[in-house]
């Protein structure tokens, strides 16, 4: 009974959490501090597809197209932000975020880094902390919501977009004095 | 704080609330798979880079044979067992005990791979990719999985505590070999199977209560007819396996191996219809297949989770470091102990000698050895503890290697005057030590002279000191130990300055009651100084 219960909980809870694996723990300031930007956009598309490598072999890597507005300078942004794994059986990659994460027409905050080699020849956007990098909103009477996801996590708390923008900008401005 | 992201969610996306099933105050979840008997194998490929992923050359009883980074990832992963492997005990000062899954669930270490096994072939390897803010990911489920630790982060072996900037191999291995066995994330921020991590951060390595509740909602608490091993000794003269334990079946019981050397297919090597021999299902006594190697045994007595005992670790041949020195022969073959200083040597012959830092011989260190180049050592062996079998080691900075001696008795009675210099200055008033090496038990008669002319004793031996009698003075008896030397300490004086003074021995063989003329040691020579 108790395994039913987990399983139905869990395979109904994709909706709201994610099946991550191993990221690191990253507060705002930490996020800020290692990823190259963080937008506020639209899923206008998804890609997925299987990439093989002469050593490492197969590896299924998706790729989401973003259109918003970057939460550094508030410019317009069109950005494709890659993970690791797909949504099919046997692809579901443990740190990638779910499915419902990145459904097209989805508004998100996202958190990315270019790297080199996502995966071994191939550059990206990579989506920072992977599953720990993106996170769903919901439109309120106030404004748009960012769903928080608890400690550890770049959003803590729910916050309007607003106030997220400002929060960044608090953390970028704290962390270019400690440069200078 | 999983209940309430569950509400603030919930309001928000309206009826979707209404299908989430509430749980006990577990944090646990699931992924929905597990993993059957034909899956419990996982091999490293052990392709990890970076300084730390590989330094730990420090090797355990209770994970025989292997070291650096796939010791940490092996210890990782039989965490997840059903009870303590082996003794439970490890190098591993940040948790008391390895092997704390209480389910029926148990893997089996299956050595090393020499690719990264494909997308299922149950193989931990490094990834060469850079994945920021992301240690290492799984994939895959009931049919197989892969585990990948991406190349950016500095990933460290242990096997104790890691440094601030350090990705803690064993600890993260840990982590992803809970997803292989079917758990998702825990909303329980201290279970290994937490969310995220951080750098220079043990603590994933020992699971919790959450994780093990939610190990055995997959597999079922631990059945008590599950076979379970508590012990196993192997006779490396026999290849004989004795596996003492519980719920073994009188017949058919399957034992599972770890395989020798790199490589192969990951399915363990398997002795099938074994019957146990202690009675009530407590013994089985095995010969150890050839493809077998180090690493660890499990007992399997039927289908189902419950029907694949715990691991347990078994040994049964040398470490092979990589880089690390490998003796290939000693010379002579067998050593007799001899005192340091003597001048006599025992050559030990290899590879990779050149950064030698310590040779011992039974645990001891010895005091005098030399590095003549990157394939031989030369060491003077120091009188041990007792004779027979010992291991010579020589360590370097990438490891060590151990071969074993015969420490023999000297064949003939020897003897050596102080450091076994050939000739010996002695001062009025010190003592000087006359070691004799023979057979232990065995009384030998010390003799000095001022004369190296021989003293003829018809029917018993002839001394090479003594001038026919007429200088020969007899010092004492005394009984060679079980190491095979005895000593004696004497002190002169009087004698004038550049006196010659000569000594010898003669040894009694009780063993054999020797017929006379019983033999007698070389002579040691000593020059009076004043």
């Amino acid at each position: 009974m108790k395994i039913r219960l987990a399983l139905f909980g869990a395979l109904t809870l994709g909706l709201l959490g994610t099946l991550g694996a191993q990221i690191q723990r990253l507060d705002l300031p930490g996020m800020i501090g290692d990823c190259d930007h963080a937008v506020f956009a639209k899923i206008v598309a998804c890609h997925t597809e299987e990439i093989v490598h002469p050593v490492e072999g197969p590896e299924v890597m998706t790729t989401l197209t973003l259109t918003g507005e970057s939460l550094y300078d508030g410019s317009a942004v069109t950005v494709d932000v890659s993970f690791l794994g797909g949504f099919e059986p046997g692809q579901v990659n443990s740190e990638a975020p779910v499915a419902d994460d990145c459904r097209v027409g989805s508004q998100i905050v996202a958190f990315y880094t270019w790297t080199d080699r996502l995966l071994p020849d191939v550059g990206a956007n990579a989506l920072h902390a992977a599953h720990g990098g993106i996170y769903r909103t919901v439109d309120g009477p106030t404004g748009t919501v960012i769903l928080g996801r608890g400690d550890g996590f770049a959003v803590k708390n729910n916050v309007k977009v607003g106030d997220l923008r400002k929060a960044i900008a608090t953390v970028r401005q704290a962390q270019q004095r400690k440069e200078d | 704080m999983r209940i309430a992201k569950t509400i603030a969610g919930g309001l928000a996306l309206g009826t979707a609330l209404m299908l989430v099933a509430p749980k006990d105050s577990q944090g646990w979840n699931l992924l929905g798979h597990s993993l059957g008997q034909g899956q419990r194998d996982f091999r490293v490929f052990n392709n990890f880079s970076g300084a730390g992923a590989n330094n730990n050359v420090i090797p355990e009883a209770n994970f025989p044979g292997y070291v650096g980074a796939v010791l940490a990832i092996w210890k990782g992963c039989v965490e997840w067992s059903s009870v303590a492997h082996g003794d439970g005990s490890s190098n591993d000062s940040t948790q008391p005990n390895i092997g704390d899954g209480g389910a029926n669930f148990d893997p089996s270490f299956q050595a090393e791979d020499d690719n990264n096994g494909g997308s299922t072939g149950n193989t931990h390897a490094m990834i060469l990719s850079d994945n920021p803010g992301v240690f290492a990911f799984q994939v895959g489920g009931s049919n197989g999985w892969r585990i990948r630790y991406h190349q950016n982060h500095n990933w460290a072996d242990g096997p104790v505590t890691i440094g601030q900037g350090q990705a803690d191999l064993q600890g993260i291995a840990c982590h992803e070999y809970g997803h292989a066995l079917g758990l998702a994330h825990s909303d329980d921020n201290q279970a290994t199977m937490r969310d995220g991590g951080t750098t220079g951060d043990e603590s994933l390595r020992s699971i919790t209560a959450d994780d093990s509740a939610g190990l055995q909602a997959i597999y079922g608490a631990m059945s008590g007819s599950k076979p379970v091993i508590t012990g196993l000794a192997y006779d490396d003269q026999t290849d004989q396996v004795t596996i003492t334990g519980t719920n073994f079946l009188a017949s058919g019981n399957e034992v599972w191996f770890t395989q020798a050397g790199i490589g192969g297919t990951g399915t363990p090597v398997k002795l099938t219809s074994v019957g146990s021999t202690g009675g009530l299902g407590t013994e089985i006594i095995v010969t150890l297949p050839g493809t077998a190697g180090n690493g660890d045994v499990l007992v399997r007595n039927g289908n189902g989770f419950s029907g694949l005992s715990n691991p347990w670790p078994i040994s049964v041949d040398d470490i092979v470091f990589p880089g690390g020195p490998m003796i290939s022969s000693i010379s002579p073959p067998t050593v007799q102990p001899l005192y340091s200083g003597t001048g006599e040597t025992v050559t030990i012959n290899g590879v990779d000698f050149d950064t030698t830092n310590d040779v011992t011989i039974a645990g001891l260190d010895v005091e005098s050895f030399t590095v003549v180049n990157n394939n031989t050592i030369t060491i003077q062996v120091p009188i041990l503890g007792a004779l027979g079998p010992v291991d010579i080691t020589v360590a370097t900075d990438l490891g060590f290697d151990a071969f074993e001696v015969d420490v023999v008795a000297p064949a003939t009675p020897v003897l050596r005057l102080n450091n076994g210099a050939p000739v010996a200055n002695m001062l009025t008033g010190l003592p000087n030590s006359l070691k004799m090496g023979g057979t232990p038990g065995n009384p030998v008669f010390l003799w000095v002279s001022g004369s190296n002319v021989q003293t003829p004793i018809p029917g018993l031996f002839t001394l090479d000191i003594g001038n026919l009698g007429l200088s020969l003075f007899y010092l004492g008896v005394h009984t060679i130990s079980p190491w095979g030397w005895g000593e004696g300490i004497y002190t002169f004086s009087g004698l004038p300055p550049g006196t010659q003074i000569y000594w010898q021995s003669t040894e009694y063989d009780l063993g054999t009651m020797s017929i006379p003329p019983v033999p007698t040691s070389n002579v040691c020579q000593g020059n009076w100084i004043f």
